[in-house]
């Protein structure tokens, strides 16, 4: 009886290996006839938009921008990238709370730092802010930075912007010729159009994904996992092996049984 | 022999993931280099010609245009950052007189080169000074397995150092 079921259960494994390696050996197949015609196709030339694939490489941002307009300036923040103007420029783990611009100045606040660049985006300092709670808002008052943290403490800058110190934000007498910014001037968010939404995720992806390297990552199995994608190509591969084999084996077996009819027949 | 083996290798590791952080906090250093009241922060503008020699110590873009600094008398204190192979080591340097009295690493992140930390080593700078083409005026013995670590150390003292003249002489960063 069970000599009568092995081929059955040999049959059977055969089968099984051969569905499993099917699917993993029509893409390494179809993968590697494009890659042997890259041109022809002009995978290279060809870049990916669609999201699910760009948020697969982690290369389409999440969320929305934050972004603040100080006049012609707009300083946005997508994920830990700083756009100014549209155009990256830093990258801050800390989230973005507001930005101000004192004379030629203009003060990024983050949680735990404010960040100064000039009119042209280039970086002047990023100094760090010893508050008792992160930093919730930033404001121009008397054309100094005034900071306010979660547990409504002010924190007001000396004129160099080097130093702050815990402080009340009271409103100076106001006299004739006082200066503009006597009231605390805190910065809002804004809005982007969509068409600053389309140029910061352009910017945000950089020279984005060519088809050539989804093929290529395909064919590689990385596109599945850039640690253990390539063994699953590697288990295709032994799969087709196995499926050899088992071929071979079950092809000798039925030739051999065939030969022993043969002479079954012959001899009786 | 085996567990001794992994015993031993695990103090290692042990050792050597402890060696990457924080050995002293800036502010604390700062405050230690005086010994009365801590002065202000003062900074210096780093552009014109000041920008094209750091820029050449650091064979790369300096990213801040501003640099900040602590001035009593003769004796300014700087706190620079410089990346060695990946990750930015801290350092903070005393100036006294044009020579370096004190260097010190602050905070390490990278994975290996730590060794700059220890005395033996940062001992070295003390009493250097900026010759010509803002070089050392003594050679620092390298440390095997932290080339790039005493680079960047080395680079940082000279910046300081160069940094140190400039807010003597002002005329050079126009």
């Amino acid at each position: 009886m069970s000599r009568r079921k092995k081929p059955i259960a040999f049959f059977l494994w055969h089968r099984r290996i051969g569905l499993v390696a099917l699917m993993l050996v029509i893409i390494l197949s179809v993968t590697g006839i494009m890659l042997n015609h890259t041109e022809d196709f002009k995978l290279d030339e060809t870049s990916i938009d669609a999201d699910f694939i760009l948020d697969w490489y982690d290369i389409n941002p999440q969320g929305i921008p934050e972004n603040y307009t100080i006049k012609e300036i707009w300083i946005s923040q997508w994920n830990q990238q700083l756009f100014f103007n549209g155009k990256p420029f830093y990258t801050h783990k800390g989230k973005l709370q507001g930005v101000i611009k004192a004379d030629d100045i203009i003060a990024i606040a983050f949680e735990y730092s404010v960040l100064l660049v000039d009119n042209q985006g280039e970086l002047i300092e990023l100094v760090v802010i010893t508050s008792e709670s992160p930093i919730n808002k930033i404001a121009l008052f008397d054309n100094k930075i005034a900071l306010l943290d979660l547990q409504n403490n002010t924190y007001l800058s000396n004129k160099d912007f080097t130093t702050w110190h815990k402080h009340t934000l009271t409103v100076p007498n106001s006299t004739p010729g006082s200066t503009p910014h006597s009231t605390p001037l805190w910065a809002h968010t804004d809005e982007l159009s969509d068409d600053k939404i389309t140029q910061l995720k352009q910017a945000f992806r950089g020279e984005g994904l060519s088809l050539e390297r989804v093929i290529l990552d395909l064919h590689s199995g990385r596109f599945f996992s850039a640690s253990w994608g390539i063994y699953i190509m590697d288990a295709s591969a032994i799969l087709m092996i196995l499926l050899g084999l088992s071929g071979l084996w079950i092809w000798w077996s039925r030739k051999l049984k065939m030969r022993q009819k043969k002479h079954y027949k012959k001899h009786h | 022999m085996i567990y001794k083996l992994l015993f031993t290798l695990l103090i290692l590791a042990s050792f050597n993931s402890d060696a990457k952080g924080t050995y002293q906090a800036p502010d604390e250093f700062i405050a230690q280099a005086f010994s009365e009241k801590v002065p202000d922060p003062s900074f210096v503008w780093v552009k014109g010609e000041l920008k094209q020699h750091i820029e050449h110590i650091l064979q790369h873009k300096n990213q801040y245009r501003r640099i900040r600094f602590w001035q009593q008398g003769q004796r300014s204190v700087w706190v620079l950052k410089e990346i060695g192979k990946e990750k930015p080591i801290t350092v903070g340097i005393v100036i006294d007189s044009n020579k370096i009295t004190q260097l010190k690493v602050l905070i390490f992140k990278e994975s290996r080169g730590w060794e700059v930390r220890y005395p033996f080593f940062t001992k070295q700078f003390n009493q250097l000074s900026l010759i010509k083409d803002n070089q050392l005026s003594d050679r620092i013995d390298s440390i095997s397995g932290a080339t790039l670590s005493v680079r960047a150390l080395r680079k940082l003292a000279r910046i300081a150092l160069l940094l140190n003249i400039n807010i003597q002489q002002p005329a050079l960063e126009k």
